[in-house]
């Protein structure tokens, strides 16, 4: 091995992850868990939907793409000049698949023999592309039905208008996929421009995890990675609008074929502009707040439960990236409006000091069963690794950082965070309920 | 199977089985009663979310909550599965395992005996169950009867089986009927538990890094059912087809149309020709691999999604694409002229060992998985049959294209039905 490889145990998870930089800048980290019968490995780049505006290192030029251009991009990579990429997966025997988020797009595959090969392969397909003119031009009568699903689907639509209705500028706030109309405009000198500006290693990073070997996984991944280009010096600039602290919108109504209203509730953060173990931290800390807030074991959930204002459905979560965050409360309901006033006046009634010590060592221990629970899915490790680290935080010090934080941290974000309401209500229903 | 450490009667009809994996960080208990999918299934779907509530112990959601929220955020989650022509009774748990608690205190054995307490000692007071909660519960119930139209591409699986099977047992919903709902009362339903306790063959699992010496005081002091008389309900029939198949085409506001066509292949767990199934069914619609994806979405772009599924308890497959409603007739054909395939053996070597190696993929996967360890166990208890992975493994690797043709003669399409717009769509938004 040429590549020195460090080693990381973390003693409360008892689990070692090794990690390496290649010349290349691209990032590899390896977990093994030899008990499992399964491999599995994901290969990112910190490329999302929210990248529209960029400029390439070197260049002073700000590039703009059409909306929906990563995720069409993660389509195109599984097609070669020979054929589909799934293809020769299957004659592994290994499963692969690629997801694309805001923030990033990853290729993956889980195996449970031929792994070595299936790594192979990962490698060599999201490191060459194969775009023309007639297979973009296929691609975009399968997305527009993969957009058309969405436009179906009532909890999308309720959390995509809650995007909207919190955000003015951030792209944030558009559909993943774009619409049927901005993909109309990709051809494949976007996509290459893309590719060549955020496929570049040096924004990548690959991990693995399951039944694997180190020695012979970092032989591997150093003979197949790209090893022409070295990491650039400059750092890709994106550029994103500069965003209001306030909401755009109070209330957003949709009518869809629903059964009754689905709503979300998003609550805007403003405290932005972070990274590494700091935005990690954030995390943790708002979590455990919305869990002593809105959890079961809270009054207001009781409260809820029993009016019959909320299900089994009801639930909630906080987004932490670097340059938006925010947190959100969803579910069915029968009347969202009413809901709303409740979790809204109950908010305003509480102070800091209502948020007792007690109730914040039971929430921050449901976060560590949560944590650990977790950590028997290869697959979650895998994808909230690579988030995190796209951010500049390592996942695994989450229990570290979990059992530093105190319930002072907990307050001081409520004051912070959610007791300013900078909040939208988005509900898709039945039938239009009142004027939105 | 191999892979259960262990096996122990508990009571009259009661087993425990306890499957060993110290690779797992948290330890996975559920506990099933099986029953009929009769006129009881509203009530059989009801009684879960009752006994979630509250039990002798601990008496609401708060109470509960706190003592789940102490032992780390252990989860509670109750359901009914339906499974073949049976109903079950479902209470889960996953809790960390006693080996990463803060102080190395037992919580394993806490929530066992927890999940068995909500079952053994719910809240039945003058012969009812507390009023609040039931009335709470049943409207929750209508409610979820009623979303089920929320998620198209599961709505549409479930109408096509619904319409396949029409008058038997597996054409009622897993949650039952919201028209059962007003019949049902807190007194009646109570009495009807009490009848369940006493018939409903119980199991309990438990798959996780635990040893016995963790669950010993629940092996110790077992649940106490009370008098049993246990009834086993009776094992699934398969059913077949015998006529033209039917049209069926239902309309609601929606962009995309959902098709799905329905067919009986007289094959289940237990049959002969059943791993041919599996591999047929593989090579049809099981991923990338299949026929389905390659000429459905990716020659014709017709679809984002598409595939073939069984539902391996009943003998049952179908075959779904969410497609452009005009597209109908072009989607159809192009599926109809996949299975002549499979009927005609146009089936290459690569297609048969990318079906085959998917399929024991799966099944090496599922080893890394708590919940499909314990759907496994249960699909072989409700279906009688006792093959191990390993064994299922084995037999597809020597599955030959002739037995995947033989299974093609078998396959009876039934029914076609389409989910598909009202003209109402908004079809222009655009943003």
């Amino acid at each position: 091995m040429t590549v020195p490889v460090e080693e990381m145990y973390m003693d409360r998870i008892r689990e070692k992850l090794y990690c390496s930089k290649l010349p290349s800048g691209l990032e590899v980290f390896i977990l093994p868990k030899k008990e499992y019968s399964k491999q599995f490995a994901i290969y990112a780049t910190n490329f999302g939907s929210v990248d529209m505006r960029f400029s390439v290192p070197g260049e002073n030029k700000v590039t703009e793409v059409p909306a929906g251009v990563a995720h069409f991009l993660e389509h195109k990579l599984f097609e070669e000049e020979e054929g589909n990429v799934f293809d020769r997966f299957s004659h592994l025997g290994a499963s692969a698949n690629a997801y694309t988020n805001f923030t990033t797009t990853a290729y993956l595959f889980s195996s449970t023999s031929n792994f070595y090969k299936c790594l192979e392969v990962l490698l060599q397909f999201v490191q060459s592309p194969h775009f023309t003119d007639e297979n973009v031009e296929k691609e975009k009568g399968i997305i527009s039905q993969e957009i058309r699903m969405y436009d179906d689907n009532g909890e999308w639509k309720s959390f995509f208008n809650m995007l909207q209705g919190l955000y003015h500028r951030h792209p944030v706030r558009v559909d993943i996929a774009g619409t049927v109309e901005s993909i109309s405009g990709i051809d494949k000198d976007v996509l290459y421009k893309c590719y060549n500006n955020f496929y570049h290693p040096d924004n990548m990073a690959l991990f693995v995890v399951g039944n694997v070997d180190i020695d012979e996984t970092m032989e591997l991944v150093e003979k197949n990675a790209k090893k022409n280009l070295s990491e650039r010096e400059e750092e890709i600039k994106r550029y994103y609008p500069e965003e209001p602290p306030h909401i755009h919108a109070e209330r957003i109504e949709q009518v869809l074929a629903v059964s009754q209203p689905i709503f979300n509730i998003g609550i805007k953060d403003t405290r932005v502009g972070f990274g590494g173990s700091e935005l990690l931290k954030k995390d943790i800390t708002t979590t455990i707040l919305l869990e002593m807030l809105f959890g079961k074991s809270s009054q207001l959930y009781q409260r809820l439960y029993d009016e019959g204002l909320i299900d089994d459905s009801f639930g909630f979560d906080y987004t932490a990236e670097t340059d938006y965050s925010y947190s959100m409360l969803g579910g069915e309901s029968p009347d969202p409006d009413r809901l709303y006033e409740i979790i809204r006046q109950s908010v305003a009634d509480t102070k800091p000091e209502n948020l007792t010590e007690e109730d914040f060592h039971l929430a921050r221990n449901k976060l560590l069963g949560r944590y650990l629970r977790n950590f028997d899915q290869l697959e979650y490790i895998a994808s909230n690794f690579i988030s995190y680290h796209f951010k500049g935080a390592n996942f695994l010090d989450f229990m570290g950082l979990l059992e530093q934080t105190d319930l002072g941290s907990v307050r001081e974000r409520f004051d912070e965070h959610i007791r300013p309401w900078a909040s939208t209500l988005s509900i898709v229903s039945p039938q239009q309920r009142k004027e939105g | 199977m191999e892979g259960v450490y262990f096996r122990q009667q508990l009571g009259e009809g009661i087993n425990l089985y306890l499957v060993r994996e110290p690779k797992f960080k948290t330890v996975s208990m559920s506990i099933v009663m099986y029953r009929p999918l009769d006129e009881n299934s509203t009530g059989n779907a009801l009684i879960p979310h009752i006994l979630k509530r509250g039990c002798e112990d601990l008496r609401d959601t708060r109470a509960i909550q706190r003592f789940l929220g102490q032992r780390y955020g252990a989860s509670l989650n109750v359901d009914v599965l339906k499974k073949g022509d049976m109903q079950l009774i479902f209470l889960g748990s996953s809790v960390i395992s006693n080996k990463y608690t803060i102080k190395g205190e037992g919580v394993v054995s806490d929530i066992l005996k927890f999940l068995a307490g909500l079952v053994e000692r719910p809240l039945i007071e003058q012969d009812r169950f507390r009023d609040e909660y039931f009335v709470q519960e049943r409207d929750n119930l209508e409610r979820l009867i009623n979303s089920r139209i929320n998620d198209k591409i599961q709505y549409s699986i479930d109408r096509c089986y619904e319409e396949t099977t029409k008058g038997q047992p597996f054409s009622r919903y897993r949650y039952g009927d919201a028209g059962d709902l007003s019949r049902l009362t807190a007194e009646g339903l109570a009495g009807y538990y009490r009848t369940v306790l006493a018939e409903a063959p119980m199991d309990i699992f438990v798959v996780g890094d635990v040893d016995i010496a963790d669950i010993r005081d629940f092996l110790d002091n077992p649940p106490a059912l009370g008098e049993r008389k246990v009834k086993c309900p009776e094992g699934t029939v398969s059913p077949q087809w015998d006529g033209a198949p039917r049209e069926v085409v239902e309309r609601m506001d929606v962009n995309q149309g959902k098709l799905t066509i329905g067919y009986t292949t007289g094959i289940d767990y237990t049959h002969n020709q059943y791993v041919p199934l599996l591999v047929y069914a593989s090579i049809l619609g099981g991923g990338p691999h299949s026929k389905l994806f390659n000429n459905v979405r990716e020659k014709a772009s017709l679809a984002y999604y598409t595939f073939a599924r069984l539902e391996k308890l009943k003998g049952l497959m179908v075959i779904g694409a969410g497609i452009e409603i005009s597209d109908y007739q072009k989607t159809v054909a192009i599926i109809e002229e996949q299975l002549q395939h499979m009927r005609n053996g146009n089936i290459s070597d690569s297609e048969l060992i990318a079906a085959k190696m998917a399929l024991t993929n799966g099944l090496h996967s599922m080893k890394d998985s708590q919940m499909q360890i314990t759907d496994f166990l249960i699909n072989r208890i409700v279906s009688g049959h006792n093959m191990t992975p390993d064994y299922l493994i084995e037999r597809i690797n020597e599955v030959t294209k002739d037995e995947v043709v033989a299974v093609a003669d078998g396959i009876k399409h039934a029914v076609t039905y389409f989910l598909t717009g009202d003209g109402k769509a908004g079809k222009e938004e655009t943003r």
